[in-house]
């Protein structure tokens, strides 16, 4: 059983609701829930073949430490002063605030959180999966975008390659300047890996379904589109709603053409992947702390959800509810945690005929 | 099934004609290697049978592509795909998904075929390649035969009629080049498929192909069959070479039939001096060098290395003396840069030591270390940055604190590059590009040489050059250890080789000893000669001209 047999579909709705709960609740203990489920589903769910995570505790200690020390330095406001910097020091002249260095490391937080959710999800479903998520329309585009993503690790390869290539001709870098004799053969390199991979998939017929061709008819439309979603931005600064109402009918026009495109791209799948209650109960625990979030419910306390340490630094709020929901993200490692793994996780679809299956 | 008539081509922003006027006819079911020297056109030739050149690469194109019918120029790639197979030189390159058997069901999802269809074809490829106990295996666990198989599975999966490999086994270890060759050589053989291959190492490939095609500065010299063609082919494998100084004809293409004529050889040899059969008591040395003991240049004492827990040295210990040639033999990934890696400093190993000229290597950094051990990686284009050859040496230089200007030039006349020494490294021909990135760690004149896969897709001429640099610095007293899958190469320069596997050095020896006792790694004059100790055509030459006397 692989775990690419895994419905893409709703590991991205896991995505998209652990990343929309991490940036709308501002609050470090639910950041940090969201933050342990996703890191427990990368270690318990991740693909057997995945190699080893990237050094992610030091990773996010980076993070911590330069947001922490950007909106110390940057952010003059709050009452616990810890020291002064001399007010004729441009932008980080004035106190350094205790409350600041709270705020900065909640938006650290929050961004380490968003960078192991992303890694669970690569670490968990295939490229070609992803691949096959992408509208029949943009295919072309999704796997250009997807191998390009694919290309980080052998980038990484080769980066170490040509400092250790460099290194043994005694070059070390002590500054921008000497980043010179890596950066040349890196671009080179990627941009022949790149072509490589280009050529390859043209000469297996990549893209030879799709009629690049398109009338004018839908070059218009597009055009069309494009232009009142524009406009409607512009407007919506004067005039509220309508300039909304616009730009969601350009938005509507460009996504009617793309499924109308989508339908003149024939494709099939290989190995359909079947909707199992497995997949609707992870969609389900995924949803659940937006609905905490977004609903109007009188049982959940809101005001847990806007914490600010300004002006005097608090201990944040904690709703029990909210916490408990935030941890229904961490459905596939328990789930996987109590039923062995990967036979729970991945149920595996044999090839079967289904015609034009498409996304 | 293939027709080319007066094809002239030029690349976009080049004034060199890369083809020119190449008329050139293919059967169905054929089996063509396209040989000839780097930069001769024939990646651009069958890059012409599928569209590539000129809807992928843009330039200049004039004359007629035919293939089964359909225009090439006229109908790009896309159209062609159905009915060329092209697989590159790079497996990694060219694969999209991760695992087996989605990457090759990828390219049918994209042709929107029924599942159905999908499903029989699939099972058709995995079984033709003998890929079926591999279906599932992630593509990273795969060795790199097993990886290009995976690339002609990919590619035939469309049922194309031709299929087209350029140098699909260059990079490849002997073992995995004859199991990619072999499935070729089925596929052309059980189901008619019209097979055209370029590859350079021709003792690998010329006694399965039907007819040898070699170009020329963009023209098509030889077109004949291949045993025809090997009498007029300006480079030629060792067996053919050597039948062609002996006047054996018609010239061997397999060492099965060159046996036919060493019986004569042999007769004469053991008749003469009275050699005790093919049992080796009375070997003849093969060597050009005998083997210096002067002090060890390079002393390796049990190095142990693991990689996130896996073992990939084992108690390995080497030594190389001044003026000696030390080839190590390895399957892909057998742990060999790892061992390069830690004799010259970049990364440390978790037992045994290393010494340099009697130093040792620990607690200093690559750089110190690689001032007396160069070392060349195998990828060449890692190393080259600057903007002239001349600068790219002189960079070095400068790195290490050294000023020797003359050293540059006289270095550059040494490697034959003196007449391109200010132009753009990059824009070079590949041979060329790796006496660059040689020149580039061996100007701070350094005792020792270690060189990882140094002739990978390298033509016969542009080896001898590089062979021949060896040679003259050995004779000054310089070491070299040698990483390689090259077995002609090991059996003209080495003294002494060694075989690891695993992470551990299972034989070592004297070439000779070596090669003649390794089926994998045994050159073609030793299966001719089994038992002589000749490993290369000189040598059989000697021998027999002194058995001869």
């Amino acid at each position: 059983m692989m775990n690419d047999d895994l419905d893409a579909r709703s590991w991205v709705v896991w995505v998209a609701a652990a990343v929309i709960t991490a940036l709308a609740a501002h609050n470090p203990f639910y950041t940090l829930i969201v933050l342990a489920a996703a890191g427990a589903v990368g270690v318990v769910c991740a693909r057997p073949d995945m190699g080893l995570p990237l050094p992610l505790a030091r990773i996010g200690l980076v993070i911590l430490f330069f947001t922490t020390l950007f909106n110390a330095l940057m952010v003059h406001v709050g009452a616990t002063v810890l020291f002064r910097l001399p007010g004729n020091w441009l932008w980080i002249g004035g106190p350094v605030t205790v409350e600041a260095a709270v705020v900065g490391a909640g938006n650290g937080l929050v961004l380490f959180t968003l960078l192991v959710v992303f890694t669970t999800m690569n670490r968990v479903v295939s490229t070609g999966e992803l691949v096959r998520l992408a509208p029949r329309a943009l295919r072309d585009l999704a796997v250009v975008v997807l191998i390009a993503i694919t290309y980080v690790p052998e980038t990484m390869n080769q980066l170490r390659r040509i400092r250790e290539a460099q290194a043994i001709r005694g070059h070390r870098v002590r500054g921008l300047r000497d980043w010179r004799p890596v950066l040349i053969p890196l671009l080179i390199g990627g941009l022949e890996r790149a072509m490589g991979v280009a050529e390859a998939m043209v000469a297996r017929g990549y893209g030879s379904t799709a009629d690049s061709r398109q009338p004018l008819a839908t070059q218009l439309v597009l055009l069309l589109g494009l232009l009142a979603a524009f406009a409607g931005w512009v407007i919506s600064f004067w005039v509220g709603w309508p300039g909304w109402m616009l730009m969601g009918g350009g938005v509507v026009i460009i996504l009617l053409l793309l499924w109308q495109l989508g339908r003149q791209t024939p494709f099939t799948r290989y190995r359909p992947r079947p909707m199992t209650k497995w997949h609707v109960g992870l969609m389900g625990t995924a949803v659940f702390p937006l609905l905490l979030i977004f609903l109007p419910l009188p049982f959940v306390d809101k005001t847990t959800f806007n914490y600010s340490p300004y002006p005097q630094l608090t201990i944040p709020g904690f709703d029990l509810l909210t916490g408990f929901s935030m941890l229904l993200l961490s459905y596939p490692a328990l789930a996987g945690w109590f039923n062995g793994n990967e036979s729970q996780l991945a149920p595996t679809a044999a090839p079967q005929v289904k015609s034009d299956d498409n996304d | 099934m293939i027709t080319i008539n007066q094809l002239t081509y030029t690349y976009p922003n080049s004034s060199r004609i890369a083809l020119q006027d190449v008329a050139w006819q293919v059967n169905a079911g054929d089996f063509v290697l396209v040989a000839g020297p780097s930069g001769s056109g024939k990646s651009t030739l069958l890059r012409c049978l599928n569209g590539l050149v000129p809807h992928f690469t843009g330039g200049v194109i004039d004359g007629v592509v035919l293939v089964n019918g359909l225009d090439a120029v006229a109908l790009g790639p896309h159209a062609l795909s159905r009915h060329v197979g092209f697989v590159l030189q790079n497996p990694e390159a060219q694969a999209v998904l991760d695992r087996v058997e989605p990457e090759i069901a990828f390219g049918l999802e994209n042709a929107a075929l029924p599942v159905q269809e999908m499903r029989v074809r699939v099972e058709e490829v995995l079984d033709l390649l003998d890929l079926t106990p591999l279906r599932e295996r992630p593509l990273t666990t795969l060795s790199g035969g097993e990886r290009q198989r995976v690339a002609i599975a990919t590619a035939l999966a469309l049922r194309p009629q031709i299929l087209v490999l350029d140098e699909p086994t260059s990079q490849l270890d002997p073992q995995s080049a004859e199991e990619v060759l072999r499935a070729l050589v089925r596929l052309n053989e059980d189901l008619g498929l019209t097979v055209i291959l370029a590859e350079h190492r021709l003792e690998r490939v010329l006694r399965y192909v039907d007819r040898v095609t070699y170009l020329e500065n963009g023209r098509i010299v030889v077109d004949e069959p291949a045993r025809l063609a090997v009498a007029h082919l300006p480079q030629l494998p060792p067996l053919a070479r050597l039948g062609r100084e002996l006047g054996w004809q018609p010239l061997p293409l397999t060492v099965k039939e060159g046996r036919r004529f060493a019986r004569d050889v042999e007769v004469k040899r053991w008749g003469g001096e009275g050699v005790k059969g093919c049992g080796g008591e009375e070997v003849i040395s093969s060597l050009a060098h005998p083997l210096t003991r002067s002090p060890a240049l390079l002393t390796a004492d049990k190095l142990a290395f693991a990689y996130n827990g896996r073992a990939t040295l084992n108690n390995v210990s080497l030594q190389l003396h001044a003026g000696e040639t030390v080839a190590l033999m390895v399957r892909n990934g057998a742990g060999k840069s790892t061992l390069l890696k830690c004799l010259v400093g970049l990364l440390r190993p978790a037992r045994g030591e290393v010494r340099v000229n009697g130093r040792s290597t620990q607690g200093r950094d690559a750089a110190d270390i690689c001032r007396q051990a160069a070392y060349l990686p195998q990828n060449p284009d890692d190393l080259l940055f600057a903007e002239t050859v001349a600068e790219e040496l002189a960079v070095t230089l400068r790195n290490h604190g050294l000023i020797r200007q003359n050293g540059v030039a006289g270095l550059l006349e040494q490697l034959g590059l003196a007449h391109v020494a200010a132009e753009y490294p990059r824009d070079l021909s590949v041979g060329q590009r790796q006496r660059v990135a040689l020149g580039a760690v061996a100007i701070t004149r350094p005792k020792l040489l270690l060189l990882d896969e140094p002739t990978r897709g390298l033509d016969y001429a542009a080896k001898q050059t590089l062979v021949a640099i060896w040679r003259r610095w050995l004779a000054e007293g310089m070491g070299l250890l040698l990483v390689t899958h090259d077995v002609e190469l090991v059996a003209q320069i080495a003294d002494r080789a060694l075989i690891m596997s695993q992470g551990e050095i299972i034989a070592e020896g004297e070439t000779a000893e070596i090669l003649a006792t390794s089926p994998l790694f045994a050159p073609q004059i030793a299966r001719l000669f089994p038992g002589s100790g000749w490993l290369t055509v000189e040598d059989a030459l000697a021998g027999i001209g002194k058995v001869a006397e």
